[in-house]
């Protein structure tokens, strides 16, 4: 889970870590009747957003279809197309640029939500919202993806 | 005139059905969007957006790769929290040891407090203020048989 919201090998090892670090310290709070995955899921989750809205500042800019290199190029315009790409990795860099232009919590809740399968009611207690704000959140989140993804597709070419 | 109509109808028929349609590959869709798609370039490029946006999210969700040694070095990390944790807590272990005799001693000091203000108002006392009846039952000065006779047929004794 920690590496669909990063995309940095060092960060997501060290957020993991802490993650299990404060699970091991919290662990005497937990009740036993209490499902434990979302309560590590909520622990995982603030985790990770603390670590996120550390790098916040240094967002990375969005990018052009001529600035991506090849393979990028070439994952995007399959997953236009097709919604499947064989180009795993440029895949996965692209979509860490999508969504580095994403807020902490929206890029949150969109891939707990879309990519994990998470209802809004359960991303909501994961990231510390109701339900609605995380249907709101969800559908800015949605909209900014698209408009982002919509500039990459405007410059694939119609032969692709 | 009507072309233009059923256009619109299908650029919002495009825009309701977004969600569903961007999960499906071009060639999974519905006839109707098909050929809607063919001639609208506009929802061409949206749906081609919005199955973009919905695949990149996907990415991001792939089986996690364990990196080698991992589990060891956060067990190291747990090992080191909780000996740091545990050296913290020794270090007042001494002080909390010597807490029941702490306890104790205040209590005797308290106790004594409670009977030297109880038992102060007697003390104080001097043996001037006696009589001389009080101090032969009281020992202050030795019994001498006259002045006890003295006392007595005063009507003096207590």
């Amino acid at each position: 889970m920690v590496g669909g919201f990063l995309r940095n090998q060092a960060d997501i090892e060290d957020v993991a870590q802490d993650v299990f670090m404060k699970a091991y310290a919290a662990m005497p709070g937990f009740r036993t009747t209490a499902p434990f995955a979302p309560w590590i899921v909520q622990i995982a989750v603030r985790t990770t957003y603390d670590r996120l809205r550390q790098r916040g500042r240094n967002r990375s800019r969005e990018v052009g279809w001529e600035d991506l290199p090849g393979t990028e190029q070439l994952a995007a315009s399959q997953l236009a197309t097709h919604g499947h790409t064989e180009e795993q990795a440029a895949a996965r860099d692209l979509a860490d640029r999508l969504l580095a232009s994403l807020s902490p919590k929206d890029r949150m809740a969109l891939i707990l939500a879309d990519g994990l399968g998470y209802s809004a009611a359960e991303v909501g207690k994961a990231l510390g919202v109701s339900a609605l704000a995380v249907r709101l959140r969800l559908h800015r989140a949605r909209q900014k993806a698209r408009q982002v993804a919509g500039q990459l597709v405007g410059g694939i070419p119609d032969d692709a | 005139m009507m072309r233009d109509w059923n256009m619109r109808v299908g650029c919002r028929s495009i825009r309701a059905a977004l969600d569903a349609l961007a999960g499906a590959p071009a060639s999974a869709l519905p006839a109707w969007a098909t050929e809607h798609l063919a001639h609208c370039s506009s929802c061409a490029r949206t749906v081609a957006a919005a199955r973009l946006a919905q695949g990149l999210v996907a990415q991001t969700t792939g089986e996690p790769q364990v990196p080698a040694g991992f589990a060891e070095r956060v067990l190291a990390a747990t090992v080191r929290a909780s000996r740091r944790e545990e050296g913290a807590a020794e270090l007042w272990a001494p002080a909390r040891r010597l807490l029941p005799a702490f306890a104790a001693a205040t209590a005797c000091c308290l106790i004594l407090l409670e009977v030297m203000v109880w038992t102060g108002p007697a003390g104080s006392l001097v043996d001037e203020e006696l009589t001389t009846g009080e101090q032969f039952v009281l020992g202050v000065t030795p019994p001498d048989p006259d002045a006890v006779l003295t006392v007595v047929m005063a009507g003096d004794a207590p």
